[in-house]
């Protein structure tokens, strides 16, 4: 006979200790976060396609 | 870049840092692909910000109405492509955006941020967050990320605080973070406003979101016309023209 799992009552719903990333993210600088936001986008193939698709979607 | 922003304060030119490279300073935001600012729309200072465009070889971009007072406190938008050593970058501009009043009183709320750009004035987060609401989906995270970073970076969370806090949290687990905090703030009327909070369930949450996306659709749909009529009459400003 399996016993039946219940969350116990205090443990929270939506844990935010998963979401670590964001809490490393809070850590830097702003000026490290600005730096290392902008070398993602210089990794993108084609800026273009990517603000265009956001600023002027299509119908 | 960074000779744009020194252009910027070269020529004097009253600008807010907005929308999602003001996230990433903030820390709601880990990417955006472009720069958007707000420029005070004077005569005096659109004139200054078309000489900073100038001199830093910006073009114009697509569907751009002419530079004028009039568009820009219509609250049409401008696009340029910048030039730069790596690839060009794309940049954005408003005179006045929706939902946040004058241009004076946000410069006056507004936070300086030093960046390898320089030091940059940047729109308050209480700004950034109505600014945010906009039709797509993804900002209603990057909202409720700043809604908790307020609240995390100020000594003491006063009850009108979390008020504001608890009316732009769009995620189950920052609503949740707030209660576990602040006990207390579950009693505020705010939680029977938002129906959503009561239960963290993701009906009525959506219901909500879908609601302020439509009242933004609402709010652009006259600018975009008035863009189309530009267009069809050949009155936009030519892809690819130097200011």
């Amino acid at each position: 006979m399996t016993k039946k799992r219940t969350r116990r009552a205090r443990e929270p719903v939506f844990p935010r200790e998963l979401d670590l990333f964001h809490d490393d993210w809070l850590a830097l600088t702003p000026k490290e976060r600005l730096a290392r936001a902008w070398a993602l986008r210089a990794r993108l193939r084609d800026p273009q396609a990517v603000h265009d698709a956001k600023l002027f979607p299509k119908p | 870049m960074r000779s744009f922003f020194r252009n910027l304060e070269r020529d004097a030119v009253r600008y807010l840092l907005i929308s999602g490279q003001a996230s990433i300073l903030y820390g709601a935001a880990t990417f955006s692909e472009d720069v958007d600012l707000w420029i005070e729309p004077t005569a005096d200072n659109i004139g200054r910000f078309t000489a900073a465009l100038h001199r830093s070889k910006a073009v114009v971009h697509k569907l751009t109405p002419p530079l004028t007072v009039r568009h820009f406190r219509r609250g049409h938008g401008f696009h340029f492509r910048v030039p730069a050593s790596a690839s060009e970058w794309y940049l954005d501009v408003m005179g006045k955006p929706p939902r946040v009043g004058g241009f004076s009183a946000a410069a006056r709320r507004a936070a300086r941020f030093d960046t390898a750009w320089g030091a940059v004035p940047v729109v308050a987060i209480q700004d950034l967050v109505e600014l945010k609401k906009t039709r797509r989906l993804g900002d209603y995270e990057v909202i409720s990320r700043l809604a908790c970073i307020r609240l995390k970076t100020v000594p003491k969370a006063s009850r009108p605080l979390l008020t504001w806090a608890l009316h732009n949290v769009f995620r189950a687990e920052d609503a949740q973070w707030v209660f576990d905090t602040w006990p207390a703030a579950r009693a505020l009327p705010v939680v029977r406003e938002r129906s959503w909070l009561r239960t963290l369930s993701v009906e009525p949450l959506v219901r909500e979101i879908a609601m302020l996306q439509k009242q933004d659709i609402r709010y652009w749909s006259p600018i975009i016309d008035e863009l189309r009529a530009m267009r069809r009459n050949e009155r936009l400003i030519p892809e690819g023209t130097r200011l």
